[in-house]
């Protein structure tokens, strides 16, 4: 099962040779070549940084057992929890701030996400309840 | 909760490192177990309990919050 998500990762580095073959010769607006350097990004770093964690879990015992461990494990979500809270109030600031300058659209942009995230939590929290 | 955790590692001549790397824990986890700032899950608290060939009271020695 693990061997079979690792392979998965290697499809990442195939959607990035075709994100590049489209960046190179479709011709797409310059708008569109953006969008699929930002993705292109986005992906080849998952990838990349998934593959080299599963390298080192391989080589380094040591490395794995920090992975997995329980505690880690728990700091890890407790830290997500907090910076979680944090850039909600960050979004919240951001948009605060952009009112005051009357940047509407930034404002608007900020507001959705920062009203996303109660909904995002609550639906994440419902599949995962699922699971448990 | 308290444990006897750092009792039974001295008995075994173990020291945090060679008893993390035996139940495939890291070091620091150990030392918060003795230290008491950490309670471990189910299946870490029955690693150690075998590991050391004890039930989990034992081990682990659970105390009432008082209200």
């Amino acid at each position: 099962m693990k061997k079979n998500r690792t392979k998965l990762w290697y499809l990442g580095y195939a959607a990035c040779a075709v994100m590049l073959l489209l960046i190179a010769f479709a011709g797409l607006p310059k708008s569109a070549d953006v969008g699929l350097a930002c993705a292109f990004g986005a992906v080849f770093g998952v990838s990349y940084v998934q593959l080299w964690y599963d390298r080192q879990a391989k080589k380094d015992e040591s490395f794995e057992i920090e992975l997995t461990d329980e505690r880690n494990v728990q700091i890890k979500y407790r830290a997500g929890y907090l910076v979680c809270g944090v850039d909600m109030f960050l979004f919240g600031l951001a948009t605060v701030v952009f009112i005051i300058l009357d940047y509407t659209l930034p404002a608007i942009i900020t507001g959705v996400m920062l009203a996303l995230q109660p909904a995002i939590l609550i639906g994440a929290s419902s599949i995962i309840g699922k699971k448990i | 909760m308290k444990n006897r955790l750092e009792e039974l590692r001295r008995e075994c001549g173990l020291n945090q490192d060679e008893l993390a790397r035996a139940l495939r824990v890291s070091r620091q986890t150990i030392g918060s177990l003795e230290n008491g700032r950490y309670n471990p899950s189910i299946t870490l608290a029955f690693k150690i309990a075998r590991y050391f060939g004890l039930s989990i009271e034992e081990v682990f020695i659970y105390e009432e919050e008082p209200d």
